[in-house]
C-alpha cells in the first residue's frame, strides 16, 4: 500500500488549491466587473459600463458602483444609471447552482444622463416601422398645382387619345359605309326608270300594261335600298349615342384627375376630425414603440427558455457546454432569485421609492409573479406619483402583464407633446393629472392613457409649416387654457394601434376648418386650369371627331328624302293608284 | 513544451512501471472528459498527486483528452441526457439533485454525466490498453528506434541534449 501512496502530494494539492484560490480571489472583484459588463451588454443591446465591483466573502456580499447602461439610440446618453447596487448572495444555494438574493437595494437611479463618451451598441436598434402618414398634411402651404403635375400621371389624356382614336375609326368606317348607300348616279337611273315608265303610261293601256312589271320592280328596288337605308341608320344612330356619351365622359375625365389630385394633396375632411391624432400621434406612438422596446429588452429577466421533457425540464444554461436536466426538488427553487429589490430613482419630479418583488426568469418554479410598486416622496413638481404593476408568468401559456401609472398635479415645464417638423407643439407650462393603464397578453396590447392639463399654455413653435394652416393651429392653440387627451392603445404585441380622442378637437376643427376649405377650393381651381391646359387640344380633336360623325346624320336624311320622293313619284307613275305600294 | 515532450520520453522509456503510466493516463481522460473547473475534476487531482503515477503522462494525457472531449460533446451530451432522462433511474438522480453535495458536482449537467459516464465505461479498458501497449513499445519498438538514421540524428540534437538532462530526475514516479 506505502508504495502507491505518496504523502508529499497531499502538500502538492494543498499549495495548488491555495494558490488558486488566492489568484481567484485577487482577481474577483475584476471578473465580477467583467462579467456585470458582458452580460449586462448583451442583455441592454448596448454598452454598459460598471465603475467598480466589490466582493465580500463574509456573507458573499456583492457591492456594484456606477452602472452606466448606455441607450442604444442615443449612445451618447445614458438610459440608465445607478450609483450603486448591493445584495448579498444565499452562500448554500450558491454551491447548489442558484443565484438566490433575498434583499437588494439599488440607490440613485438617474435616467437620460449624459456620458463622458458615447457609448458602443454592438447590435444598432431596428429601424422604427414607416409611420402610417397622417390625412392632414401642416406644410407651410398647399403644394404647387404644377410640381403635382411634375410627378403625377394624369388618366385623362391617355383616355382621352384611347377615345379620339376610337371615333376616329368609327367615322373611316362609317365614310365607307356611306359609300354604299344610293348616291348621286343611283338616284338619276331611278328618275330615268321613272321617265320611262311615264312615257309608256302616255302610250296608253297597252303601253302601261307592258311597263306595270318595270314599276314593280323599280319599287322593290327603291323598298329594299330605303330599308338598308334604316337599319344602318338605327345602327348610326347608336354608335353616334355611345360616342356621344364617350364624349361626354372624356370631357369629364380631367375633372376626376383633379379631384384625384386634391383628394390626394390637399386637406381631407376627415383629418379635420381628428387633428390630435395628427398632432400627438407620433410622439404617443414613439413612447408606446420605446416601452415595448425596453420591455423586450428585459424579457429574460422574468421569462425563462424552459423546455419541459415528460416529468422533468431541460433548461438551456446561458453559458458553458451541454444542458442542465430538472428534478423535482423537496423545495423548490428558480436558478435565480431577487426576492426584494428596494429602489430609489431621482426624477425630474423628484423622488420615486419603491421595491420590485421576485425577479426571476422562472416564475413557474416559484409559483409568484414579479410585481412592482413605486410612489412618489419629497416630490417637487407633483403631489401624488404611483406606479404598481405585475408581470405574471407563473403559468406561461397564459402570461399577463398589467403596469398603472397615475400621476397627480404635476407642474409641468417645456413638455414636447408633438415633434412633428412641420408644426412641433410643447406645453410651455401647465398643471397635469394622467392615469396610464396598459395590459399585454401573447395575442393582446391594451391601454387607455388619460391626460388632463389645466393652467395650460400651449406653444406650436416655429417649425417648416408657416402657412395659413398653422397659423390657424398656432392661434387657437394660443388660447387653450385647459384639455383633456385619451389615448387607446389595442392590437396584437406586433401590430398595434393608437386612437388619440382630445376636446382640442373641437376647437382646432372650428378654427382650421375654414382655412382648409379655401386652401383646398384654390388648389382645385389650380389643379383644373393645369390639367384642362393639358387635355383641351385633345378634347378639341374628340369633339371635331364626334362632330364629323354627326354630320353624316345630314346625309342619311337626304338619302332617306331622296328615296321617299322616288317611291312616291313611281307610285303616282302607276296611275292612278291603282297599284299600292308600300312606303 | 521541450522539456515537457523530453519528460514523456524519459517516462516512457524509463523503468517506471507501465501501470503507474497506465493509471495516469486512465485518470487523464477522467479529467479531460469533464468540464476544467467541474468539482470532480479537483478531486481527481488530488488522487493523482495522492497515487504514484505519472504526472507527466497526466498532464500531457488529459490535454489530449481535453481535446478529444471537444469534438465529442454532442455524444456526451446525448449519453448524459438518456441517462439523466431515464425513468428507472429517476428516483436516484432526484434524491442526488436535492443533495447539495451531489449538486455542487453538476451531475444534472448533460456533457458533464456523459463525460463521466463515458470515462467510468473506459477507464479500466484503457488501463489495460496503455499498459499493454507500453510493454509492447518497450520490447519491440525501442530498440529499433534507437538504431533509425532518424532517431541517430536526434540523438545528436539540442533537444535530446534537454532530454538527457531530464533522463537526470527523478522522474515523477517512484
Amino acid at each position: 500500500m506505502k508504495k502507491w501512496i505518496r504523502w508529499q502530494g497531499l502538500i502538492a494539492f494543498v499549495m495548488v488549491v491555495c494558490s488558486v484560490v488566492v489568484l481567484w480571489l485577487f482577481f474577483l472583484d475584476g471578473l465580477v466587473k467583467r462579467m456585470v459588463e458582458q452580460v449586462g451588454t448583451s442583455l441592454a443591446g448596448a454598452e454598459v459600463d460598471l465603475a467598480a465591483a466589490d466582493v465580500k466573502l463574509f456573507l458573499l456580499g456583492i457591492t456594484l458602483n456606477g452602472l452606466q447602461v448606455t441607450n442604444p439610440e442615443e449612445p451618447a446618453l445614458n438610459s440608465l444609471e445607478c450609483a450603486r447596487i448591493a445584495f448579498s448572495l444565499d452562500s448554500l444555494n450558491l454551491l447548489r447552482g442558484k443565484v438566490i438574493v433575498n434583499e437588494m437595494a439599488a440607490e440613485g437611479m438617474r435616467f437620460g444622463t449624459k456620458r463622458a463618451r458615447p457609448g458602443r451598441v454592438p447590435k444598432p436598434p431596428e429601424k422604427k416601422p414607416e409611420e402610417k402618414s397622417s390625412s392632414l398634411s401642416l406644410s407651410s402651404s398647399m403644394p404647387d398645382a404644377k410640381k403635382i403635375l411634375e410627378t403625377e400621371q394624369l388618366d385623362s389624356p391617355k383616355l382621352i387619345e384611347a377615345a379620339g382614336a376610337d371615333l376616329a375609326k368609327g367615322q373611316d368606317q362609317w365614310q365607307e359605309r356611306m359609300n354604299e348607300l344610293p348616291d348621286r348616279a343611283a338616284i338619276d337611273a331611278y328618275q330615268a326608270r321613272i321617265q320611262k315608265i311615264k312615257q309608256a303610261k302616255k302610250s296608253g293601256i297597252a303601253g302601261l300594261a307592258g311597263e306595270l312589271g318595270e314599276v314593280r320592280a323599280l319599287t322593290r328596288d327603291l323598298e329594299q335600298d330605303l330599308d338598308r337605308l334604316k337599319k344602318s341608320r338605327a345602327a348610326f344612330s347608336a354608335d353616334l349615342s355611345s360616342a356621344g356619351k364617350l364624349l361626354a365622359d372624356m370631357q369629364e375625365a380631367p375633372m376626376k384627375d383633379v379631384r384625384r389630385l386634391r383628394d390626394k394633396y390637399g386637406i381631407s375632411s376627415s383629418g379635420l376630425q381628428n387633428m390630435s391624432q395628427t398632432l400627438f400621434g407620433d410622439s404617443i406612438g414613439s413612447w408606446v414603440r420605446t416601452s415595448l422596446l425596453w420591455y423586450n429588452r428585459l424579457q429574460p429577466i422574468f421569462r425563462s427558455a424552459a423546455a419541459p421533457k415528460g416529468d422533468k425540464q431541460v433548461v438551456k444554461p446561458l453559458r458553458g457546454s451541454g444542458v442542465n436536466v430538472r428534478f423535482k426538488e423537496s423545495r423548490p427553487l428558480p436558478d435565480f432569485l431577487i426576492s426584494r429589490t428596494a429602489v430609489s430613482a431621482e426624477l425630474e419630479a423628484g423622488m420615486l421609492v419603491g421595491t420590485i418583488r421576485d425577479i426571476t426568469p422562472e416564475q413557474q418554479v416559484l409559483g409568484s409573479p414579479l410585481t412592482f410598486s413605486f410612489s412618489g416622496e419629497k416630490l417637487k413638481a407633483a403631489q401624488a406619483m404611483e406606479i404598481s404593476g405585475a408581470l405574471n408568468h407563473v403559468r406561461p401559456s397564459k402570461a399577463v402583464d398589467t403596469a398603472q401609472y397615475a400621476l397627480r398635479g404635476y407642474r409641468v415645464k417645456d413638455l414636447s407633446l408633438s415633434g412633428s417638423k412641420d408644426l412641433p407643439i410643447s406645453l410651455q407650462e401647465g398643471k397635469l393629472d394622467l392615469n396610464l393603464l396598459a395590459r399585454k397578453t401573447e395575442q393582446a396590447l391594451t391601454g387607455k392613457l388619460v391626460v388632463k392639463v389645466m393652467d395650460a399654455r400651449l406653444s406650436a413653435g416655429s417649425g417648416n409649416a408657416s402657412g395659413p394652416l398653422a397659423s390657424a393651429i398656432k392661434t387657437s392653440l394660443s388660447k387653450v387654457s385647459q384639455f383633456t387627451l385619451t389615448a387607446d392603445l389595442s392590437g396584437t404585441p406586433e401590430n398595434y394601434e393608437v386612437k388619440i380622442s382630445s376636446d382640442l378637437d373641437r376647437v382646432l376643427k372650428d378654427s382650421v376648418g375654414r382655412v382648409v376649405q379655401e386652401q383646398g377650393d384654390r388648389l382645385e381651381k389650380e389643379l383644373k386650369a393645369a390639367v384642362l391646359a393639358k387635355t383641351d387640344k385633345q378634347l378639341a380633336g374628340l369633339q371635331k371627331n364626334y362632330n364629323g360623325l354627326l354630320s353624316m346624320n345630314g346625309r342619311f336624311d337626304d338619302v332617306q328624302n331622296q328615296l321617299n320622293g322616288l317611291i312616291k313619284e313611281a307610285t303616282a307613275s302607276s296611275g292612278a293608284g291603282k297599284l299600292k305600294l308600300r312606303r | 513544451m521541450l522539456t515537457t515532450l523530453a519528460k514523456l520520453l524519459k517516462v516512457l522509456n524509463s523503468e517506471t512501471d507501465p501501470a503507474q503510466i497506465g493509471l495516469a493516463f486512465s485518470f487523464a481522460m477522467l479529467s479531460g472528459f469533464l468540464p476544467f473547473f467541474s468539482p470532480v475534476n479537483l478531486i481527481v487531482l488530488l488522487l493523482v498527486l495522492l497515487i504514484r503515477m505519472n504526472l507527466s503522462a497526466y498532464l500531457l494525457g488529459m490535454g489530449f483528452f481535453a481535446g478529444l472531449a471537444y469534438l465529442l460533446e454532442p455524444l456526451f451530451s446525448r449519453i448524459g441526457l438518456a441517462l439523466l432522462t431515464a425513468t428507472p433511474l429517476e428516483g436516484l438522480w432526484t434524491a442526488m439533485y436535492n443533495s447539495t453535495i451531489w449538486r455542487i458536482q453538476q451531475f444534472n449537467n448533460t456533457a458533464v454525466m456523459g463525460g463521466f459516464a463515458f470515462a467510468i465505461l473506459f477507464f479500466v479498458p484503457l488501463f489495460l490498453l496503455s499498459n499493454a501497449l507500453i510493454r509492447q513499445y518497450r520490447e519491440h519498438v525501442l530498440r529499433w528506434v534507437r538504431k533509425t538514421r532518424l532517431m541517430q540524428m536526434i540523438m545528436a540534437s539540442k533537444f535530446y541534449g534537454i532530454y538527457e538532462k531530464v533522463s537526470g530526475w527523478s522522474g515523477g514516479a517512484a
